[in-house]
């Protein structure tokens, strides 16, 4: 059982294990086994982004033709083709607009026999693979959205015989939708005539692509800003993603979905748009998420890919054989995820900032989402953040970003691994694709997430990062935070135990306070290993309210020390050491 | 701890344990047992090309990325005609065609870094479908070496390849398939090259 899990259950009333074992004295004092995140947050009676708005939604749909369009430099033809989900009656004025795209998928059909070419021809019909995600349309326009889901077929059909495998073709259909919908919210025109005139915020777009359309959403967030960002793209959500082409997404929100049984992007590539996207913009006010969903497969978030969906073509793809969540668990999942990022950056109608705590790294998850389990990584905007260590470089191992010292005692190998040379371009001695934040692309030589490595066997071990007095005032921050994951490979993790350890601030002082990160966060979680391709290797945000510091003087931090007495012995992954968000 | 606390904690313990191997079972048997997972193998030093069309590159400048290893078929093999132009038959396997296509003139292509003159180009189809669609590349490879991106047939009952490399009439050969770059993905199908002529 999962922490999360056991803290929503405690939510709902119910006894959770951890609480069990703590009644039983199985917990035992720091440093026994076994270790059992279980953080005690409780959700505060958050609202949850899986539940529909007041809003009755109705459904409508263009179609220019299967071949109204060709991108340009792309060998072929494609479709004008949307489906539109809005709220009935359209009160009010401007609302912000909601794009998703689906990914590659077979194209056309004939009874149960599935093919791939565009137009369809020889009485094969299409496969509307831009309804599958009419759930998340729905509940989006029932907050007062509008949603537009467009098809892609034609990239499709013809995406591998092009060298990017069709992601500008990918983004230059999104901003052939994107020019419709300026004319529909302005002179207005066919089919709608006036209906969205003056109803359309084309400076608050949000943007959602699913596998291939991952990256073309990021591809379409690069596109439109290369042309001067004509539309202002507010949001981008790329889930269960491709990055073939490792476009960066900076300066907007960014919010990056990896199902953990990813069948198909079975090495979760995706991981590198939220790693490329940090510190590359200098003073970028937005934030950066990433969620990894255990037990969510890449085609379950699409109905019309899911077995039971249509009737050619579906498939599960899960690579697990232990938490596979069945369809309808995944989507509500990615419909909470999906809609509250969304709602949360979007603003308009549906605004509800509240949300952030199921992002931030906050212990809590939206009850809808049961019983997946997610796990968060953050990236606070810049001016929200006091970066102290991004072990991006070997001088991060004597010295951090702030000036202080960098010490360690009993860790090894304490080095730097998946990032520039000459650090080894992977972490881990196992398959790459086991390894996300490192896995190359078919693309781009870029190199992947540096990451600081280490384990210990002694409980005397510890990291210390020293605050100088400069920036020893932390006052104005509410967490201390770092990503953080269980070495997998390595033998100081005993198999399918979660690590823990605890963290130390101390003051000019003298004053120090220790708290154990499973009181807060389960990254430490013992990654699943039952089925094909696992474990897999991602990096999660520990977030330590610095309130929880008691008795230390938050004017006058002096040192961040990791004591790795909670547990024999271990080894981790960590990375992006920070003070964060305003108290 | 005392010792019932104990006593109970040893058999919680050794629940875990027995469910744990029923997993690790659970896993062996799992559907995709069957395939083979190169663990820590290294990606092969060359690298893939796409079937055929270079796309605009302007917002993906991959300077010295895994594509530029092995330079994209000219714009002759991206001749819609080639897929259904009469080929003759070099080399095969089990589900494996590799035919001589000829080219409607003769172009100059790099293979390698080497340049030269050909009139004709190779159709690799791996014909051990049918193929679900999936975002990942297919990839085929000749002894780790990939070759290109693979296209589906419409009716997905096969992939597709043209390239110019010779590796393609390399007898003995080791000719696969995977999802992704070869040595980080799973080897989906193989099978051993016999040249015919």
């Amino acid at each position: 059982m999962s922490a999360r899990r056991a803290t929503r259950r405690l939510r709902l009333g119910l006894v959770t294990v951890s609480v069990l074992a703590v009644g039983l004295g199985l917990a035992g004092p720091a440093g026994a086994e076994p270790v059992t995140a279980a953080p005690l947050v409780a959700t505060g009676g958050l609202p949850d982004p899986g539940d529909s708005g007041p809003s009755a939604v109705t459904v409508t749909e263009y179609n220019d033709g299967d071949t109204a369009f060709t991108p340009p430099g792309f060998p072929g033809p494609v479709e004008v083709r949307a489906s539109v989900h809005y709220p009935t009656g359209l009160s009010g004025g401007e609302r912000p607009l909601i794009v998703l795209m689906h990914g590659r998928h077979s194209t056309c059909f004939s009874g149960s026999s599935s093919a791939l070419e565009w137009p369809c021809t020889g009485g094969r019909q299409t496969i509307p693979s831009f309804q599958g995600y009419n759930y998340l349309a729905q509940n989006l326009a029932s907050w007062g959205y509008l949603v537009v889901s467009v098809s892609a077929n034609g990239i499709n059909a013809r995406d591998n015989s092009v060298t990017d495998l069709g992601m500008l073709a990918r983004a230059q259909l999104i901003q052939k939708h994107l020019d419709k919908w300026q004319t529909f919210s302005t002179a207005g025109g066919a089919p709608f005539g006036t209906l969205f005139v003056g109803k359309v915020d084309m400076d608050n777009i949000g943007t959602m692509g699913h596998s291939r359309g991952g990256e073309g959403v990021a591809q379409h967030f690069v596109l439109n800003e290369s042309l001067g960002s004509p539309y202002g793209i507010t949001a981008v959500l790329p889930l269960a993603p491709v990055d073939f082409n490792r476009p960066i997404v900076d300066d907007v929100a960014l919010s990056v979905i990896l199902p953990y049984c990813d069948g198909d992007v079975s090495d979760l590539q995706g991981a590198h748009f939220y790693d490329d996207a940090l510190y590359t913009s200098p003073g970028d006010a937005t934030p950066k998420y990433m969620q990894e969903m255990l037990g969510a497969n890449h085609n379950h978030f699409n109905t019309i890919w899911t077995p039971g969906g249509w009737p050619a073509g579906t498939f599960d793809d899960t690579s697990c054989s232990s938490i596979a969540l069945t369809a309808p668990q995944q989507r509500n999942v990615g419909e909470a995820y999906m809609a509250g990022f969304l709602r949360l950056h979007l603003g308009g109608p549906g605004a509800e900032p509240a949300f952030k705590a199921y992002f931030d790294g906050t212990s809590v998850e939206p009850a809808s989402s049961e019983p997946a389990d997610t796990h968060t990584s953050y990236h606070a905007p810049a001016a929200d953040r006091r970066d102290v260590n991004r072990w991006k470089t070997s001088a991060d191992l004597t010295t951090n970003r702030l000036g202080g010292a960098v010490t360690r005692k009993n860790l090894t190998p304490f080095d730097l691994c998946g990032g520039e040379a000459p650090q080894p371009q992977h972490c881990l001695g196992v398959s790459t694709s086991q390894q996300p934040h490192t896995v190359a692309s078919a693309r781009s030589s870029k190199r992947g997430l540096s990451q600081l490595r280490y384990g210990w066997t002694s409980k005397r071990a510890n990291l210390v990062n020293i605050i100088p007095g400069a920036s020893g005032d932390v006052s104005g921050f509410e967490t201390l935070t770092f990503r953080i994951a269980r070495n997998f490979a390595d033998g100081r993790n005993p198999a399918g135990q979660a690590r823990d350890l605890n963290v130390q601030l101390t003051d000019g002082s003298g004053g120090k306070k220790s708290v154990k990160v499973s009181a807060f966060s389960d990254a430490l979680f013992a990654q699943p290993t039952a089925g094909f391709g696992l474990p897999k290797l991602v990096l999660n945000t520990v977030r330590l309210p610095l309130s929880s510091f008691t008795g230390v003087d938050l004017t006058d931090v002096s040192k961040i020390t990791f004591k790795h007495n909670a547990v024999p012995s271990g080894a981790v992954l960590h990375t992006d050491l920070a003070f964060t968000d305003p108290s | 701890m005392p010792t019932r606390r104990r006593t109970l904690a040893v058999v919680l313990g050794a629940l875990v344990a027995v469910i744990a191997v029923v997993v690790g079972a659970t896993a062996a048997s799992g559907w995709r047992a069957d395939r083979t997972d190169l663990s820590a193998a290294d990606p092969s030093g060359r690298s893939i090309t796409p079937a055929a069309a270079p796309g605009p590159d302007e917002l993906a400048p991959a300077a010295a990325g895994l594509f530029d290893v092995v330079p994209a078929p000219p714009d002759a093999a991206r001749d819609a005609a080639l897929a259904g132009r009469a080929g003759t038959l070099v080399a095969q396997g089990t589900d494996l065609r590799v035919e001589s296509v000829p080219l409607a003139a003769a172009t100059t292509v790099e293979v390698g870094g080497v340049s030269r003159e050909v009139t004709q180009v190779y159709r690799v189809t791996v014909s051990a479908g049918p193929y679900v669609m999936r975002n990942m590349p297919a990839i085929i490879s000749v002894d780790g070496a990939a070759l290109g991106v693979a296209a589906e047939s419409v009716d997905l009952a096969s992939l597709v390849l043209f390239t110019y490399d010779d590796l393609v009439v390399t007898d003995g050969a080791t000719v696969a398939l995977s999802y992704g770059l070869f040595g980080q993905s799973p080897t989906e199908w193989s099978t051993t090259l016999e040249v015919v002529q």
